[in-house]
């Protein structure tokens, strides 16, 4: 049975990016538009292996997210992966002690993300 | 030695597009300043991304117009015939400028110089004409690529006149676009 991932991200086109590459891996892939509506995607599906999360979003960002999702002890071995056009050490300082386990600076290469959800959903 | 603020932000801008369009798949050709364009000219529909940004001393927006065909063509292959071509091409337009302003963020970065970004706004319409508040501070440039022309709206404020220097921080130092970090 393929692993399920959650893409987060307000932009329909880099969910349908990401996605491709991650259902043409073997994956299964479910889409969050902002960090609300990952939260709850998350709080409604406990079959979720990876989340993949853009950071700037309306509503709430994907930092925010982090955050708010790592408190619930349920998500403890939750890996989350940020994927945002952000390069900024501090951010991904701030990422990293929230509890996200990876960064990768769009645009994105499909092979790079594929081999981290890889390694990401095998160590979950 | 110090350099104005908004001289560094479009040189960092333009230094960004010229990066960006080639990733997908739009050489640029040049990049000038040009007058706003005249929405009366424009030819059917055309589409803008608009993104906004505030730092301590500064903060604009960012735009981008151009036709959707334009638009229409930076759209990685794969995911184009996944939705309405009107769908994919004002989720794009926000998208590009969206990465646009992100990697000139990590640009600023070694200026000392942080801002945060809103969510992107497109917008499309016969006649478009993109107009910032006040309009005396904003530039325009023309972008020649591959797959047409594109109109950036450049709106920089800042409080006072704001010099910057380069940092030799080395926390001021972005990742760089398509790195990938495991913790």
């Amino acid at each position: 049975m393929s692993k399920t991932i959650l893409i987060v991200d307000d932009s329909a086109t880099v969910r349908q990016q990401v996605g491709m590459a991650l259902t043409q891996a073997g994956f299964s892939v479910l889409e969050a538009v902002d960090g609300v509506d990952g939260k709850d995607q998350i709080e409604k599906n406990d079959n979720i292996a990876l989340v993949v999360c853009d950071v700037n979003m309306p509503r709430m960002n994907g930092l925010d997210m982090v955050q708010q999702v790592k408190a619930d002890a349920r998500n403890e071995g939750l890996p989350i992966l940020m994927l945002t056009t952000e390069g900024d050490p501090s951010l991904i300082t701030k990422a990293k002690k929230a509890g996200a386990k990876g960064w990768i600076v769009k645009p994105f290469n499909a092979d790079l993300l594929v081999n981290a959800a890889k390694k990401l959903t095998a160590a979950a | 030695m110090p350099e104005a603020a908004d001289h560094i932000f479009k040189t960092q801008v333009t230094e960004s597009v010229e990066e960006l369009m080639p990733e997908y798949g739009s050489k640029v050709f040049c990049v000038e300043p040009c007058d706003a364009p005249e929405p009366a000219a424009n030819a059917g529909t055309m589409v803008a991304g608009i993104i906004g940004f505030t730092g301590e001393q500064f903060g604009g927006i960012v735009a981008v117009q151009t036709s959707p065909k334009v638009v229409f063509d930076t759209v990685p292959p794969a995911i184009r015939s996944r939705m309405t071509e009107e769908r994919v091409v004002l989720d794009w337009v926000g998208e590009l400028a969206n990465q646009l302003l992100g990697r000139t963020k990590n640009k600023m970065l070694r200026y000392s110089a942080s801002y945060q970004m809103s969510p992107p706004t497109a917008v499309s319409g016969h006649e478009l004409n993109v107009v910032p508040a006040e309009s005396s501070g904003s530039q325009w440039l023309r972008i020649a690529t591959e797959t047409g022309e594109i109109y950036l709206m450049i709106d920089f404020r800042t409080e006072g006149e704001l010099m910057l220097s380069p940092s030799d921080d080395a926390n001021r130092v972005a990742a760089a676009e398509g790195d990938l970090m495991l913790f």
